[in-house]
Formats: structure tokens, C-alpha cells, sequence
């Protein structure tokens, strides 16, 4: 650590802020599954792994269009995720809705194996850097944490300004009286899944420009999501977008430490913060 | 002539069943054919994840709590195991010994979590502490050696037969005290635990106590197997103890034989049986296919079979087996 002079510090840490912007992105969409709808997903992972790989073979092999691809890899995640909340998600009980999600997963996950191979696929895409008082920033890094910003202040308006968005927030805040008032309660949860599975589609997209992908990456993105709204506080979609950023300015911090054990501590931090603080730091006033 | 009533003709039947099923298996290691040793093999890989999901079974099939993280008992044992006698250079009773101390002193830890995290948070942690363990044991290269990992040295190279007697034998233990617990006054406070803590809590069960002491009870199983995986297979590494892969297995085993009954994890072994024939006959080609089969029967069986195999056969252990999952009334 000390052989580190002041600029590269900042480069190190600029960096780890910008990808944790994109953390907070899938993070505030696990959240809203988890916190909002009370769907224990643990295939999302290999969902957004999914999603990255297949924006890898887009722009290297298929030769589409960025617009036409994500019309369908929308469309897709929209369409699969719905069947799945409506057949598979709402009739049962959170721990079957683990295991079922986890053999998923599973069959998501050797399905890359099989069909991409498990060597590791990078876009790599050369990246332009602009250099602020020696302090080097990259700029797909900085587009990126801002585009997530700019896609979570929309899913934020769409909740408080539409009429969709407003019987979501009903529905998550009480089922039955949402009912009463005339709300088809389940379709608007299965619709509210999908949203989350579009977000996720998304952040797929921005992340495979960032970073390389290999089938078992979804454990860790899995983790780390999960990591990331616990910090927040369940359900809480702005907060889980800070505390993304908390996150990846703490990744950075560790890696400077010791890049051997970064991942042991961060793990430790965890299982610590579980333990100690359940709830959260963000607490949610309202869930939703 | 004896007329027995359903209920012991029942019993008769099951417990015959049982002592034939035994004596085939204790005369089989006799028969003399080249293909023996991987039939001995198939055997004693299945009666490893029997124990681990008997293991298994007392947390999340009494107590509810849904360890994924299990894999983090076993592959400790085997760890602390191999390396007490590597570097401590002590005899085996005692490297097994110490091995179950470090289990239990993380499985208390454990237990002392799950009394404040539930449900997916509990799934969370466990799962957390087996990415924590196989990080550790990936990264401390001076003493785990990463990922080559740890070899058995040959002073303990036991005959495959005398391995496959005590697999035997700590699978009959096991399941028998798997039975026992049920069968106790602590198996009773354990399942009221799974269905409702809060009235438990409300008659005077002591849940934080028992339910550490479930895991204490659980760790100590998943910790003795570790320990006979590393006589059995003489070399240990993080990707073959400490990944998701295993706990995966074990969960399988347990679900597809019916969670939280003793006899269920037996018939659930049938899957690593075939795991293991699919595997041989793939060999190295089609990677992904044995996860693709794994995760399509694990989804599909909680869907249409919740109980597990066991609900076919109809065994008398209904009373532990989980009722089908009740439509959510809106």
C-alpha cells in the first residue's frame, strides 16, 4: 500500500464508484424482487450471466443491431419472466421458490457451459481515458454509472407518476385491500416481475462492456446483489443504488489491501453485517 | 395363528425389506468380477451423500432452516483433517477429533446466526460462509496450497473393502439416528420449530438453544464424512469440497427422497448412482449436460413431488414428511 502515490489511489477508487454503479442497477432490481414482491429468486444471477453472454455474441457473431437486440432481449426477459411469476412463482412458498429457482440456475448456468464453452469472453473494448490532475478515468465507466442513474430515476417516476406504477406500489404495500379496490393483485405482481427482468436485461448489457463473462460468473453477481440490499435495506431502490456505490468504492478499497484476500474479507464483511445489522443501513420508510 | 393388525404387518414387511436390502450389501464386497471396484465406488460415493443429506436433513427437514452452505461442514472436516495430520503430524483418532471441534465451534457461530436471520437471510449466510471457506482455502497458498490442494499422506491407505464396511456402517448409524431424533422429545422441539416458532417459543421451547443445537448435531455428521472423504479419495480441493456443487448434490439427494424423513435420503441416492453412469459414459465431452439433468429434476420434482420418492413407497414416516405446499389464499 504504500508504494501507492496519490493519483492512482484516486484512479483506483473512481473506478470501483463507477462499476458500482452498475452493481447498484441489478441490485435495486434483486431488491425490488425480493423486498417488494417477496420472491426469493437465486436464478438471477445466471439470468443477468445470460443476458451479458448473449450481448457478447450480439455484437461479436450475430452482426444485429443494438436497437433490434434489445427489442428482443427485452421482449424475451419480459415474456419468460412473466410465465415464470405467474406458473412457477406466486402459488408457492418461499423455500420451495429457492430450490426451484436454484435448479434453474443450474440449468441456465451448464446451458452456457454447453452451448459457450466456460472460457471467459471479454468484449474488450479499448478504452478512452481522460486525465483530471493525474487522476485517470475511463469513460465507458463514467457513461455507465450514469446511464444506471438515469434508468433507476425512471423506474423511481414510473412507480410514483404512472397509473402502473401506482397500483404496483399499492399491490407491494397491501395485497388484499388492493384487491378490494378492484386491482387484479396478481397480475400486477407478475408485471411488476417482469419489470425487474427487463432492469436486469439491462444491466447485463452495461456490464459485459465492463467486465469478462463466464458461466459461474452469476454466483457473484448473485452475492453480491444480495450483499448489496441487505446494506440498503430490503425493498429500498434508491438505497440499494447508493449502497451499491458503498460497495464498489469498498471492493476497490480491499483490493488496494491485499488483492490476494479481497474477496475472503469481503465475505466476512458479509456474514458480519448480517449479523449485526439485518435491516439494513438505508431503512425503508415504506417497502416499494 | 397370529393375526396381525396393518399397522405391525406393515412393519414386519418394511423392516424384512431393510434386512435384505443389508445383507446384500455386506455380501456383495465378497463376489469376485473385474467390475467390482467401480461398482464399490458408485456404492460408497452414494452412501457419502446419504450421510451428508441425512446431515442435511436435521437442519432444513426439522428445523427449517435451509442451510446452502453445508458443503462448508464437510469440506472442513476434510481440511482440518488432512492438515492436522500433514503438519501436526498426529494420528488419525485425533486429527478426526479436531476436526470436530473446528466444525463445531463454526457450527455454533452458525447456530448463533440462525437465531437472528431467517428464511432466505439464513441461506444467505451459509451460503456466504461456503464462498468464505472456498476463497480461503483458493487463496492461502501456504498452507491449503490453492487450488492443487492437499494430498493424504500414504501412512493411512486403508483397503477399499474396509472403506466400503465403515460407509456401510455410518450409513446405518446415521439414518438410525436420524430415527431417533424423531422419535425423541428433541426431534418433537426441532419440528416445532419449523412450523411455528413463535407458538413454540410461546409454550416454553427454548428455540435459540436447540437450534444451535441442531446445527452443532448436524456439523458434527457433515464433519465425520468429510473426514472419511479424505481416507476415501486421499486428496482434497477447494473446487471439490467447497463449491455450490455439493451442497447442491446433497439438497438433491434429500429432496428427491423427501425432505425431512430419515429413509428418504436412501432412495434418494439412486441419483448420484446415475450421476456417476452419466458422467463415465459422457466422459470429458458435453460439459454442461450432468447440471442441465441436475437442475431439471431438482425444479421439477418440488413442483410435482414434494414429498420425495418416499411418498410412492408410502414408508410409515409420513408424520415428518412436509404437507403438499397450500395455494395461497388472495
Amino acid at each position: 500500500m504504500g508504494s501507492l502515490d496519490f493519483p492512482s489511489f484516486m484512479t483506483i477508487l473512481i473506478s470501483g464508484l463507477c462499476t458500482g454503479g452498475v452493481y447498484g442497477l441489478f441490485s435495486s432490481s434483486f431488491s425490488f424482487q425480493l423486498g417488494a414482491l417477496n420472491v426469493a429468486d437465486f436464478s438471477f444471477g445466471s439470468w443477468l450471466m445470460l443476458s451479458m453472454y448473449l450481448t457478447f455474441f450480439m455484437y461479436k457473431e450475430w452482426n444485429i443491431g443494438i436497437i433490434p437486440f434489445g427489442v428482443i432481449l427485452f421482449g424475451s426477459y419480459f415474456i419468460i419472466s412473466f410465465l415464470m411469476s405467474k406458473f412457477i412463482y406466486i402459488k408457492r412458498k418461499t423455500d420451495d421458490n429457492m430450490i426451484i429457482t436454484m435448479g434453474i440456475s443450474l440449468i441456465i448456468q451448464n446451458a452456457a457451459t454447453l452451448l459457450f464453452s466456460s472460457y471467459p469472453r471479454s468484449l474488450g473494448i479499448i478504452e478512452k481515458t481522460i486525465v483530471v490532475g493525474g487522476v485517470q478515468i475511463t469513460i465507458t465507466k463514467l457513461i455507465m454509472l450514469f446511464l444506471s442513474a438515469i434508468l433507476l430515476l425512471g423506474f423511481q417516476l414510473f412507480l410514483n407518476k404512472t397509473w402502473t406504477g401506482k397500483t404496483i406500489r399499492a399491490v407491494v404495500q397491501n395485497k388484499e385491500v388492493a384487491s378490494l379496490m378492484g386491482i387484479n393483485s396478481n397480475r400486477v405482481i407478475n408485471l411488476a416481475f417482469s419489470l425487474s427482468y427487463v432492469m436486469l436485461a439491462a444491466s447485463g448489457i452495461m456490464l459485459v462492456t465492463l467486465f469478462s463473462v463466464e458461466p459461474t460468473a452469476g454466483g457473484f453477481y448473485q452475492m453480491m446483489s444480495f450483499f448489496i440490499c441487505i446494506i440498503a435495506g430490503l425493498g429500498n431502490i434508491r438505497g440499494a443504488f447508493f449502497s451499491g456505490l458503498l460497495i464498489g468504492f469498498l471492493t476497490a478499497i480491499l483490493n488496494i489491501i491485499s488483492s490476494q484476500f479481497a474477496m475472503v474479507m469481503m465475505f466476512l464483511i458479509f456474514v458480519i453485517f448480517l449479523v449485526v445489522k439485518p435491516t439494513g443501513l438505508f431503512t425503508a420508510k415504506s417497502r416499494g | 395363528m397370529i393375526i396381525m393388525d396393518d399397522k405391525k404387518k406393515n412393519l414386519l414387511k418394511s423392516s424384512l425389506g431393510v434386512i435384505a436390502l443389508l445383507v446384500v450389501l455386506l455380501l456383495l464386497p465378497l463376489i469376485q468380477t473385474s467390475m467390482m471396484p467401480f461398482i464399490m465406488n458408485l456404492l460408497i460415493m452414494s452412501f457419502i451423500y446419504i450421510c451428508l443429506a441425512e446431515s442435511w436433513n436435521i437442519l432444513a427437514g426439522f428445523c427449517g432452516l435451509l442451510s446452502m452452505g453445508h458443503c462448508a461442514f464437510f469440506g472442513l472436516g476434510a481440511y482440518i483433517t488432512v492438515m492436522v495430520i500433514i503438519y501436526f503430524d498426529m494420528t488419525l483418532l485425533l486429527a478426526i477429533l479436531i476436526s470436530v471441534l473446528f466444525n463445531s465451534i463454526l457450527a455454533y457461530i452458525i447456530g448463533a446466526i440462525s437465531i437472528r436471520v431467517k428464511d432466505i437471510f439464513f441461506a444467505m449466510v451459509t451460503l456466504a460462509v461456503a464462498q468464505l471457506l472456498f476463497s480461503l482455502s483458493m487463496q492461502w497458498v501456504d498452507v491449503t496450497r490453492g487450488p492443487r490442494g492437499l494430498i493424504m499422506p500414504p501412512l493411512y491407505n486403508l483397503d477399499r473393502r474396509y472403506l466400503y464396511y465403515i460407509a456401510l456402517a455410518m450409513v446405518v448409524i446415521y439414518v438410525a439416528i436420524v430415527l431417533l431424533i424423531r422419535r425423541s422429545r428433541l426431534g418433537t422441539m426441532l419440528l416445532s420449530l419449523r412450523d411455528n416458532e413463535i407458538l413454540a417459543k410461546s409454550l416454553g421451547v427454548n428455540t435459540s438453544k436447540w437450534k444451535i443445537v441442531a446445527t452443532i448435531i448436524s456439523a458434527v455428521m457433515a464433519s465425520l464424512v468429510g473426514s472419511f472423504y479424505i481416507l476415501y479419495i486421499r486428496s482434497v480441493q477447494p473446487g471439490s469440497v467447497f463449491t455450490f456443487d455439493v451442497t447442491m448434490k446433497i439438497m438433491i439427494v434429500a429432496f428427491i427422497g423427501g425432505r425431512g424423513t430419515a429413509k428418504g435420503p436412501i432412495l434418494g441416492a439412486i441419483i448420484i448412482i446415475i450421476d456417476e453412469l452419466i458422467r463415465g459414459w459422457l466422459g470429458g465431452t458435453y460439459a454442461g449436460l450432468p447440471g442441465i439433468i441436475y437442475g431439471l429434476i431438482l425444479a421439477l420434482f418440488v413442483v410435482f413431488m414434494p414429498n420425495g420418492l418416499i411418498s410412492i413407497f408410502n414408508l410409515k414416516d409420513k408424520s415428518t414428511s412436509r404437507s403438499a405446499p397450500k395455494k395461497e389464499v388472495i
